[in-house]
């Protein structure tokens, strides 16, 4: 039972373990890889960080440069404009005809070929410089009218040239781009004699040539542009989309915000088209414009994206390799210790002969040694304790034979005891014991034998089987005392035990397939009644302890037959009783037939000669008669009062209750008893309680107290009265006769009621006493009254009995 | 029963039987019936004499059966003549000195058509008779004990 615990507590442990092969190795492994990739994946990181500022701050700088250049290159143009504006204006012939245009009327001579002059010096500097696209005189600013206008001849026709808006403010140049219309004036101002500005000559600059200056800048890839930005938000030159969606009408970014409003500086921004881009944007606080440079992140960062490409390709490779790596070093580590647990689950399966092969000297060599020594001294401890359980389980079954034995014995005991105390009958009582004791101890032969009445014979009395039967049949007499174990038990009157070997030796043995024999005395107080006899075919069956509870049985079995004995011995009794009674009852039946009989024949022929039927008679004849009748009379009371007697002593005597009218009783009684004291001086009286109950009384018996004590009362009293009363008195009723006779002395109240009283003391006293008052008593016993006497010597006497009004039927 | 045919008789014309055991009880009862002017009067000393004679017997009108008889108690006697055809509806009367009550209401459940105890006192007898003749049932004890005459010396 203890094993099979183990076992089910064994299952989950073994699975559990059998879960955790291969986690190790999983989690070395996974370890191994972290700690490859981890650092670095950061390091790529960090560097590909780093570069990609550095890559940004190149940029940066060198869309500044590019910035710083072309502001440099649109300020030495505007320069050169500005220059060769002030060449041209200061020219003689220039002033002198614009003076004259100025001056003069348009219609006088000098003022047309000034004009012609002035259009044609005009002209040839249009064409020497193609910086110009046109050339405006005009009277002062807020003129609209231009006195002169000239156009650069590639120009022409392309453009309508309005009047720019001009601001002079100071000097003699002012420079501006138009908000709205992208144009650029570069304007002088003619003077007078006298120094005062007579008009403007303006000179509109050929923005293309700017154009050509933004353009021009390569330096910054194929995405790279740079342009101005006025504060119309309209670029120079115009731009474009790649793919030729239209462009808002007012350009945003925020390089172009920030520039318009007054600041410079660089950043990563999506420009005006949404492309993210790398920017550096300046103010031009003197052409009024925002100058961007911007080139496509896409372009700027790509050498750096190549640079992270291969940063991260690296990164994977040494990953792989890590990961080769520590597959084989986990497989190293782990196989000798997952050989080490599939050993350990073996072990724990009960398995202890498992060894691990050890092919190490690192610490899991060390550890599998130490497991093989520990398996070792498990094998050692757990051989010795299964060699313990083995002993204990020995003993244990051995226990459990012993108790299933007593248990038998105990099985016999009892069964004996209630075959014991269940049959009377000792044949049979016996036969069930013999049988008994056979079946339960598979003995051979069992048999019971009693000492006849001389105490000199064991007799076989019962013997079990077809053997019993056989020497039963036959007769076996074994004398007390001689060398056979039932003879000598029945001597020494304690038990003996035959083993094999003294079995064997006993002279006269007949019984020879059996191997040892007990015999136990039947023991009543110290004396043997018989011997029980037990054989068996197993050498020493018999130890102390069957002794001892088979000597209880044959205890039990001497009882038993004394019992049975005991039995027998009241049942004849009894018997004897019983035919003792019948013969009673029917002598007295008969002696109450034939005593009455005769008499009755007495009785009644006398009354009928008194009657004269056989025909008459003398007086004295009559008078003898009377005599006879008479006597013949009492003589039948007194055998009646007798034979009433000896059937109460008999036990014969029933009452036959029923209800009866007490007053009645005695009103009939008291008529009777009026013929006794005719001839007396004495009054009957009586009185009667009027609500006086009836009671359950057997009336012919209570008639006969009645008439008993009336009749005594009539016979001792001369003169006087007779009282009869009757009274309730609870649940019973008193009556008391009261007669003024003699009285009874004191002494002898009790003895009046005793059978055959009269003359016993030697006083002569009247006759007829005798078993009357006995017989009274009795009767009102019987009822369950009492009587008495209560009476003084010369003052009457007065005789009470009580009796209850209802039978108490369970007395 | 049978005492619708049987209404009232004449004692001179009764015919009376009696079963008894004792001759001289049977003398004193003869006496008695022969007083009341009963000529015909029948002696058996047994129940089992009655049945072997009934054929014999030209009338029964009476039986006055003791009940202590040898051979079979009156009991079974009165089963053994109630069986026969002949004394099915006869009255029969118990005279017994066993004379209680327990044995009167034996006999009345038996099936006696009446109870005399014994003795038998003739007064009480003839009156008796007389009754029963009329058809009038006799359930009678006796006196079971006499008074005592004071003037009778022992």
């Amino acid at each position: 039972m203890r094993n099979q615990s183990a076992t089910e507590q064994a299952e989950p442990t073994i699975s559990a373990t059998t879960g955790m092969r291969g986690g190790l190795g999983r989690t070395l492994l996974a370890a191994f890889l972290v700690l490859a990739i981890v650092p670095m994946s950061t390091i790529s990181f960090i560097a590909v960080n780093r570069i990609r500022q550095d890559m940004r701050q190149e940029l940066t700088a060198k869309l500044t440069a590019v910035t710083t250049l072309e502001e440099a290159q649109i300020q030495q143009w505007i320069t050169e404009r500005s220059r060769s504006m002030a060449v041209l204006s200061n020219k003689p012939d220039v002033q002198q005809a614009a003076m004259t245009l100025l001056t003069q009327h348009p219609s006088s001579a000098t003022y047309d070929t000034a004009y012609t002059n002035l259009r044609d010096s005009l002209r040839a500097e249009l064409t020497q410089d193609t910086g110009f696209a046109s050339f405006f005189l005009l009277r002062d600013e807020d003129s609209h009218e231009p006195l002169l206008e000239v156009m650069a001849p590639h120009k022409q026709a392309s453009t309508d040239i309005t009047c720019p808006e001009v601001s002079l403010t100071s000097g003699d140049r002012h420079v501006s781009l138009s908000s709205v219309a992208p144009t650029l004036n570069v304007t002088y101002s003619i003077p007078g004699p006298e120094g005062e500005a007579l008009g403007l000559l303006i000179g509109c600059l050929d923005l293309t040539a700017l154009d050509q200056i933004m353009t021009e800048s390569t330096e910054l890839g194929e995405t790279g542009e740079t342009y101005l930005v006025t504060p119309g938000r309209q670029s120079i030159p115009s731009l474009a989309t790649d793919d030729d969606t239209p462009l808002p009408a007012f350009l945003h970014s925020q390089g172009i915000d920030a520039a318009l409003a007054g600041r410079s500086g660089s950043g990563l921004y999506d420009n005006y088209a949404g492309q993210p881009v790398i920017g550096v944007y300046r103010w031009l606080p003197e052409l009024q414009v925002a100058l961007l440079a911007e080139q496509a992140q896409a372009e700027a960062f790509a050498p750096e994206d190549a640079l992270a490409t291969m940063l991260v390709g690296t990164t994977l490779a040494v990953a792989l390799l890590t990961t080769l790596l520590a597959a084989v070093v986990t497989r190293q580590i782990t196989r000798p210790i997952v050989r080490l647990t599939m050993r350990a689950v073996e072990i724990a399966n009960g398995d202890l002969e498992q060894t691990v092969q050890v092919d190490r000297r690192d610490e899991i060599g060390i550890l599998a040694r130490a497991f093989n020594i520990m398996t070792a001294e498990l094998r050692a401890l757990y051989n010795g304790l299964e060699q313990k359980v083995a002993e204990r389980t020995t003993q244990l079954r051995e226990a459990n034979r012993r108790l299933r034995y007593r248990a038998m014995q105990l099985a016999v005991s009892a069964e004996v005891g209630r075959v014991a105390t269940s049959i009377l009958d000792l044949d049979i009582l016996l036969s069930r014991v013999v049988q008994l004791i056979r079946d339960y101890y598979r003995f051979a032969y069992v048999a019971i034998f009693l000492l006849d009445d001389t105490g000199q014979w064991a007799v076989l009395r019962e013997g079990s089987g077809e053997l019993g039967n056989a020497l039963k049949a036959k007769g076996q007499w074994l004398s007390v005392g001689e060398p056979s174990l039932v003879g000598q038990v029945a001597e020494k009157v304690e038990p003996r035990v035959l083993s094999k070997a003294d079995v064997q030796g006993e002279p006269g043995s007949h019984l020879s397939p059996t191997h040892s024999e007990a015999a136990f005395p039947l023991r009543i107080g110290g004396r043997t009644i018989g011997v029980l006899d037990i054989h068996s075919l197993h050498a020493d069956s018999f130890d102390d302890d069957d002794v001892r509870v088979l000597q209880g049985v044959a205890d039990q079995i001497a009882i038993a037959i004394e019992n049975a004995r005991a039995y027998e011995l009241e049942r004849e009794a009894s018997r004897q009783l019983r035919e003792a009674e019948e013969m009673r009852r029917r002598f007295l039946a008969n002696m109450s037939h034939e005593l009455r009989e005769p008499l009755t024949n007495i009785i009644g022929f006398s009354r009928v000669i008194l009657k004269g039927i056989d025909g008459p008679i003398s007086d004295q004849q009559r008078s003898d008669l009377e005599i006879v009748y008479a006597n013949g009379q009492h003589l039948l009371g007194l055998i009646n009062d007798l034979l009433d007697v000896a059937q109460i002593e008999a036990g014969l005597m029933e009452l036959e209750f029923k209800e009866v009218d007490l007053g009645e009783l005695i009103q009939s009684v008291m008529a009777t008893t009026s013929a006794l004291v005719r001839d007396k001086d004495i009054q009957l009286r009586q009185e009667i309680h009027p609500e006086l109950p009836p009671i359950e009384a057997d009336g012919t018996r209570l008639r006969q107290v009645l008439l008993k004590l009336l009749s005594n009362a009539a016979k001792f009293t001369d003169r006087g009265s007779i009282t009869v009363r009757a009274w309730p008195k609870g649940n019973q009723i008193q009556v008391a006769v009261a007669d003024t006779g003699p009285g009874i002395p004191r002494e002898n109240h009790e003895r009046v009621f005793e059978r055959f009283e009269q003359g016993e003391t030697g006083v002569k006293r009247p006759e007829g006493i005798g078993v009357g008052l006995a017989l009274c008593k009795e009767f009102v016993e019987m009822h369950g009254g009492r009587i008495w006497v209560e009476s003084e010597e010369g003052a009457g006497s007065t005789f009470n009995f009580i009796l209850p009004i209802l039978q108490n039927r369970g007395d | 029963m049978g005492r619708e045919t049987i209404m009232s008789i004449d004692p001179t014309d009764a015919y009376v039987l009696v079963v008894e055991d004792n001759v001289h009880s049977y003398v004193l009862i003869a006496r008695l019936l022969a007083f009341l002017g009963i000529k015909h009067q029948d002696w058996k000393r047994s129940g089992w004499q009655v049945l072997e004679f009934a054929d014999a017997m030209p009338r029964v009108d009476l039986i006055l059966m003791d009940i202590h008889l040898p051979y079979e108690d009156g009991y079974e006697a009165l089963s053994k003549l109630r069986a026969h055809p002949r004394f099915a509806n006869t009255l029969i009367v118990a005279v017994t000195a066993e004379a209680t009550v327990s044995n009167m209401k034996r006999a009345q459940a038996a099936g006696f058509n009446g109870f005399i105890g014994k003795p038998i006192d003739p007064d009480r007898f003839i009156n008796h008779m007389q009754m029963i003749l009329r058809n009038q049932p006799v359930w009678d004890l006796g006196i079971p004990i006499p008074p005592l005459d004071h003037n009778v010396a022992l």
